[in-house]
């Protein structure tokens, strides 16, 4: 079976240590409200339980990764999955910026421009021909509208042209 | 031949041009669809309140142009409220005021204020029913405030907010009674009915509206009612007043435009809403469908209504000691 | 007897022309806005408002039903298809249905859920027509502590979703309690980490958490995995792609149970079909005998939920038709549009109005079996949008969640969050905690809380509350067996896998 690549247990413990900050967060932003309110529950109550049980999670997985490293195989029973091959970051990268970039231009150029902005670029970085990502970034905005500010009425943001 | 193309190629631009730019300059408002924000999502009574009007508007062909309803719900309202607020001088967008256009900004939990807007009708007013279940062993109001006296926080009283208008004519009672309830939030007016029917609490606040087919089935009791006169279609619910509590409160709903909006512009949709008023339509699918108390106030008294209710939001907050 | 002659006099109303031109516009509205993610059935029929008024409150209230029932059917496509939740109530078909779908079983995901939905639909009507009145009883006789202790139950499901690790399935659910809890607390009216956002005074938003976390986590991964990833079916004949007899075998009691629950759930006002579907997914995995099938495609995993969410739907109908009061945001839509009528819906509804009563009745079948129709004929044609080149469907994908999610509430902020947990559930997936969990509790989280507060507001902070009425009583016993069963199961697991591995 698939048995943890090197970086694996390294990742897993900063998750768990980031997780462990945000538990301290919650507790310490909780206990700024009020924890009772005479005989019952505050505001204050539920947020400062849900901080330390986070913390706790975030104990027990650090706590699951040691085990795990020194016994050599992972806690638990299997895998639910077949394993991902290895990351490509340039390509998830490209992709949340270009899907970044189109959400910040929602409200500069207009909805459909920026959709077709995302499907041109998305279509090339995936690989498509020119001539598919084009179709696609004309097609599918058009079709948005049709359905979306047309028939559903829905007031979509649009640019300087009109659309 | 060469310069005769050019000359159309020009000539369609700047055709184009004045098409495209035509609205903005000097077009007679309104030229193109007006948003009607409702702040609050599908189904709620500012959302019928809007589309009540979009239609009627439509239908009895007051304005030239729709009045499209758009959602933006969020925060009780201050995501839709401030979104009309950042439309400053823009006169296509149109937002119902309700309760919580003055009690939001109050909690803090808004960037404006209620007079920051541009007033344009005041439509209707809402009045609330102190209410008990049918198989409930208190028979008037007197009963109530009797065992209220003697065990303070025995009796239960269901609203729909933890600063709303249940609360303050909840807390307008204590203090006109000299007693003190137990006052449970349930999010909604719907939740506290269906947990007075279940027999979870003792006591709701309800809109004549939402009351109406609960009384005539006989599942509800009316014990009385905070409008200064008794209501036409409930003339055996008494008044707070009457029953020598002084416990009078009124809900408000109205429209307002952006901040600063030019005033050919507040008139001609003010004049839309007058007129809109006064058909029979109106009265018969709004006010009357919602059993409401029709206003049909213009700008100016709405303005004032605007501002008078403010003050006493403000005042029952302190008195609450909710805001400082 | 008499009920069967009011529901033929019901039918005799369907029938006529205008009704019945009502119910397939409803269905097939419906089917699309399900179809997107972002508008529900809610918005969608305070959109039509204008258009149905022209109608009369009869054939208006049937289109509103053939809105609402194609949405619950509608929202399985997208999840099945791409793991995007055309509705909030789809959320769980994602998880098995898209992975029956990278399997090649798109085709028999879809049609399980068609005639699971189906099923749940009729049986619900069945239920509705018989029982209305006395149901009402059951639905008034919750209050907040009978809600607290139900939620509680059903947030101890989460145990069965928690995946290899507890831990991290117990961390995930955590931050969907947290998130469940921001925005303005409900009984103090004080914000709880809004981080000065208005948007987040309302809470946080399923719909764009949902489509992030499932949707656009899954457009990355997809990519990542390459052209590997794609399963699609060959042949696209309708024979070949509906339910095997094995599959029907494998999701008769899912369906049965899962139209029972949803039909519960979604008959107390303010759970709704969102928790149906997800409490009855959980209840599945906890009462299978191969538990560890779920997620990696078990038609069960489609087949409850979906039969939920719609007996959910139906069950909604009844405090709204019994008592006046509607329970749900769609129903709370239908109310508004009634009033406009001047037909004011309360408990007389049944006495004074009786063949409008039994007309919505009637068209409920009628919209089942036109919603069952349409989505199994139309089963190809949806799975062979899976055969468009990835370079197509993976960014239509991501801008279809996009323009979905910014529908929802007409904001830009809700398209960030989506691709916040869009990230988020990329790097959970990679890090192998479960997405089910934080969704579970993000929808039940702080209704739980509440309830829990203002039940011990009512007894003046005493937790007797909770033991000396029966229903939550009964409640609390069923989760401690709950609880306590799998832990005990878990260690017998474990003990027998030592056992075979010291064995090899």
């Amino acid at each position: 079976m698939s048995l943890p690549r090197p970086g694996r247990v390294l990742w897993d413990r900063l998750a768990a240590l980031l997780l462990l900050a945000f538990a301290v967060y919650i507790v310490a932003v909780a206990r700024q409200l009020t924890y009772m309110q005479g005989r019952v529950p505050g505001p204050g109550f539920a947020p400062f339980w849900i901080g330390v049980g986070l913390g706790v999670a975030a104990l027990a997985i650090l706590a699951g990764s040691w085990r795990e490293a020194r016994s050599g195989r992972p806690a638990g029973v299997q895998p639910e999955e077949e394993p991902l091959p290895p990351a490509r970051p340039l390509t998830l990268v490209a992709i949340g910026a270009v899907t970044i970039a189109a959400v910040v231009l929602i409200e500069r150029v207009g909805m459909l421009t920026a959709l077709a902005l995302v499907l041109l670029a998305l279509g090339r970085i995936l690989g498509g021909s020119w001539r598919a990502a084009v179709l696609t970034a004309i097609g599918l905005p058009l079709f948005f509208y049709l359905l979306f500010a047309l028939w559903l009425k829905v007031p979509l943001p649009r640019g300087p042209w009109g659309f | 031949m060469r310069t005769h193309r050019y000359a159309v190629l020009a000539l369609a631009v700047v055709v184009g041009l004045i098409g495209w730019a035509g609205p903005v300059l000097g077009q007679a408002f309104p030229s193109r669809a007006i948003e009607f924000v409702v702040p609050f999502g599908a189904g709620g009574g500012s959302d019928i309140l809007a589309r009540a009007i979009a239609k009627v508007i439509a239908e009895e062909k007051l304005l030239p142009v729709p009045l499209v309803v758009s959602n933006r719900a969020g925060g009780s309202g201050a995501v839709g409220w401030s979104y009309v607020l950042s439309k400053k001088g823009d006169p296509y967008f149109l937002t119902t005021v309700s309760g919580s256009y003055w009690t939001t900004p109050l909690l803090g939990l808004a960037p404006f204020k209620p007079t920051d807007f541009t007033p344009v009708a005041g439509i209707a007013l809402d009045t609330f029913f102190f209410v008990v279940r049918a198989e409930s062993t208190y028979r008037t109001l007197r009963d109530i405030v009797e065992v209220a006296r003697k065990s303070p926080e025995l009796i239960t009283v269901g609203g729909s907010a933890a600063a709303s208008d249940d609360r303050v004519s909840t807390a307008l009672l204590e203090r006109a009674a000299g007693i003190k309830f137990n006052y449970i939030v349930f999010g909604g007016s719907g939740p506290a009915l269906t947990n007075l029917l279940g027999g979870h609490i003792s006591t709701t606040w309800l809109n004549p509206g939402e009351g109406l087919e609960q009384i005539r089935a006989g599942k509800v009791r009316a014990l009385a009612v905070t409008s200064t006169e008794r209501l036409k279609a409930f003339p055996n619910v008494p008044t707070f007043k009457e029953l020598g509590y002084d416990v009078v409160w009124e809900q408000y709903r109205g429209v307002a435009m952006a901040p600063a909006v030019p005033p050919d512009a507040v008139k001609v949709m003010s004049d839309a809403f007058q007129r809109m008023c006064r058909t029979q339509r109106w009265q018969k699918e709004y006010i009357e469908a919602n059993l409401l108390v029709s206003i049909c106030q213009g700008p100016e008294a709405w303005g004032k209504t605007i501002e008078a209710v403010s003050e006493r939001y403000v005042r029952m907050f302190r008195e609450l000691a909710i805001i400082k | 007897m008499e009920t069967l002659r009011l529901l033929g006099e019901g039918f005799a109303v369907v029938v006529q022309p205008l009704n019945l031109a009502a119910a397939v516009a409803g269905v097939l509205v419906g089917q699309l806005v399900g179809v997107l993610p972002g508008i529900g059935p809610a918005s969608t029929i305070a959109i039509l408002l204008p258009v149905t008024l022209s109608l009369n409150a009869t054939a208006a209230m049937i289109m509103f039903i053939g809105i609402y029932y194609g949405a619950m059917y509608g929202g399985t496509i997208t999840s099945v298809l791409f793991r995007i939740p055309g509705e909030s109530a789809s959320v769980m078909t994602t998880i098995d249905g898209y992975a029956m779908a990278r399997r090649g079983r798109a085709g028999p995901a879809l049609g399980i859920a068609a005639f699971g939905s189906f099923i749940a639909g009729t049986l619900g009507v069945i239920a509705l027509m018989l029982l209305a009145p006395s149901l009402a009883r059951v639905a008034l006789a919750f209050g907040p502590p009978e809600y607290a202790t139900l939620l509680l139950l059903s947030l101890s499901l989460i145990v069965y979703l928690t995946g290899r690790n507890p831990a991290k399935g117990a961390a995930a659910a955590l931050l969907g309690l947290w998130l469940s809890v921001v925005g303005v607390d409900l009984i103090t009216a004080k914000p709880r980490f809004t981080f000065g956002q208005l948007n987040l005074l309302s809470g946080v938003e399923f719909v764009p958490v949902a489509v992030g976390l499932f949707g656009l986590a899954e457009v990355l991964l997809s990519v990542q995995r390459g052209a590997a990833g794609a399963g699609v079916t060959a042949d696209l004949r309708l024979r070949a792609v509906l339910p095997t007899v094995a599959d029907w075998l494998a999701s008769r009691w899912a369906i049965l149970r899962g139209t029972l629950i949803g039909f519960f759930v979604g008959m107390l006002p303010g759970a709704g079909a969102t928790a149906a579907s997800m409490i009855s997914y959980a209840t599945e995995k906890r009462f299978s005998r191969h538990p560890e099938r779920f997620g990696t495609g078990a038609i069960e995993g489609v087949a409850a939920p979906e039969s939920a969410n719609n007996a959910a739907a139906v069950g909604a109908m009844v405090p709204l038709l019994t008592l006046g009061i509607p329970g749900s945001a769609t129903t709370a839509v239908m109310l508004g549009g009634l009033l406009i009528f001047g037909l004011r819906p309360g408990p007389l509804l049944f006495q004074e109005h009786a063949p409008f009563v039994w007309g919505i009745i009637a068209s409920m079948y009628v919209s089942n079996v036109l919603l069952v129709l349409l989505n199994v004929f139309a089963i190809p044609a949806f799975v062979a949008v899976l055969r468009l080149p990835r370079a197509v469907l993976l960014p239509s994908i991501a801008a279809l969640a996009i323009i979905g999610v910014y529908s929802l509430e007409n904001s830009v902020f809700e398209v960030w969050m989506a691709l916040l947990f869009g990230g988020l559930g990329y790097l959970m997936h990679r890090l192998e905690y479960p997405p089910a969990p934080l969704v579970l509790a993000l929808v039940l989280g702080n209704t739980f809380e509440e309830t829990v507060r203002q039940s011990l507001q009512i007894s003046h902070g005493s937790l007797a509350i909770f033991a000396t009425r029966p229903l939550a009583a009964a409640f609390l016993v069923l989760t401690v067996v709950l609880i306590a069963l799998p832990v005990v199961a878990q260690r017998r697991q474990v003990r027998r896998l030592r056992a075979v591995r010291k064995a090899t």
